[in-house]
């Protein structure tokens, strides 16, 4: 090896440090859950969401969910207790039309809860890494039936289908070759008969 | 090189006859139109804004083949006719939103959306359902054969200028003035 080659070698490699400096979340990504029991479908939960780093499109999603604001339709910034917002900024939006007070506070009582809280637990067990958490944008689309009465099954399951939707988008979930094996055998509850 | 590089567009749309045998069947008519396009593009801005802008009787929704599989390639569907009870949404969320899933799925595994790229591209699926559909079996069957049509029309880029400049004239749309 000439001393020309060593030279390029030593300053075409990568610095050590550098080799972690690779985002986890370094585009947009996209994920869904649904979490049910019993079959009790008017306490589905149904979350879709989408999460990406700053310039992308899930940063413009994100600004523009939290400021446009229609009649029965609200963004809301997820926070884990007044004056804790959670990191990353996370907007949620209603699926489903509001219409009265329930549903508001259904949304953003025990749903602003759940959501807020898997977002932290995100961060905490490392699915989001804390390093990226303040350079993140998540938009989550939450569905709650107009006729949900179980604020408590509204916490715990909307918590739990946002943390798994996040884990899916984050590991790239469900994957092609996944799909592509499984998809036909697949049913979808409210297909036609 | 990358096949879908660029924002495309495609259009389909499916109908047959009422099973009376009194016409066509508008009710249950299928018509698609859609975006596909690579991260980056317009279509991956479309594709977020339109599953987060929701509004009072016309939604965004993450197409899945099923609970907790949502398609790869991401696809948002948005309906064009606005919701007005809970039979269109079912119908919406139902047959629809299987019938497009499958539709994209088919699309990925014949091919017709290299499986390399899959987890790049973004797909908005605009599904008319007129609010007097009636049969559950044609909205699935028809939104698939429609999807699939518009997907593969879309990524051959089709139809061709050249094409459309032989036949416009000739053509016929079913709701012009007479």
């Amino acid at each position: 090896m000439s001393i020309l080659d060593r030279l390029f070698t030593l300053f075409s490699a990568k610095p050590k440090g550098n080799a972690t400096s690779a985002h986890v979340i370094d585009r947009v990504l996209v994920g869904e859950a649904l979490v049910i029991e019993d079959m009790d479908l008017k306490n589905v939960s149904h979350i879709e969401l989408i999460i990406g780093p700053r310039g992308s499109a899930a940063e413009r999603a994100f600004t523009r969910t939290l400021t446009t604001q229609r009649r029965g339709i609200n963004g809301l910034l997820a926070v884990v207790a007044p004056n804790v917002r959670t990191q990353p900024a996370t907007v949620m939006y209603n699926k489903v039309t509001i219409k009265n007070g329930k549903q508001a506070v259904q949304m953003f009582g025990p749903a602003q809860r759940a959501v807020a809280l898997a977002v932290m637990d995100c961060v905490a067990e490392g699915t989001i890494p804390e390093s990226e958490a303040e350079n993140l944008f998540i938009c989550v689309g939450v569905f709650i039936d107009a006729k949900a009465d179980d604020d408590r099954k509204i916490q715990e399951w909307n918590y739990r289908a946002t943390k798994q939707a996040l884990e899916g988008a984050i590991k790239r979930e469900p994957s092609v070759e996944y799909l592509l094996k499984n998809y036909q055998a697949s049913r979808h509850p409210f297909q036609a008969k | 090189m990358a096949v879908i590089d660029r924002v495309l567009v495609g259009e389909a749309l499916v109908i047959d006859n009422r099973p009376d045998g009194s016409g066509l069947d508008l009710l249950n008519v299928a018509h698609i139109d859609l975006i596909i396009g690579p991260r980056g593009s317009a279509a991956e801005d479309a594709f977020c804004r339109t599953l987060t802008d929701q509004k009072e009787g016309v939604n965004g929704l993450l197409a899945v083949v099923a609970p907790n599989m949502m398609t790869k390639p991401a696809t948002v569907m948005f309906n064009k006719v606005t919701i007005k009870n809970g039979k269109q949404a079912v119908q919406m969320f139902g047959p629809a939103q299987r019938g497009v899933s499958m539709a994209v799925m088919d699309c990925v595994a014949d091919g017709t959306i290299p499986q390399d790229e899959a987890d790049d591209v973004f797909i908005c699926v605009g599904v008319f359902i007129d609010h007097k559909a009636d049969i559950d079996e044609r909205i699935q069957e028809w939104n698939y054969q429609a999807t699939k049509q518009a997907i593969k029309s879309a990524v051959a880029r089709e139809p061709k200028v050249a094409d459309v400049l032989k036949n416009y004239k000739a053509s016929a749309h079913p709701f012009q003035a007479k």
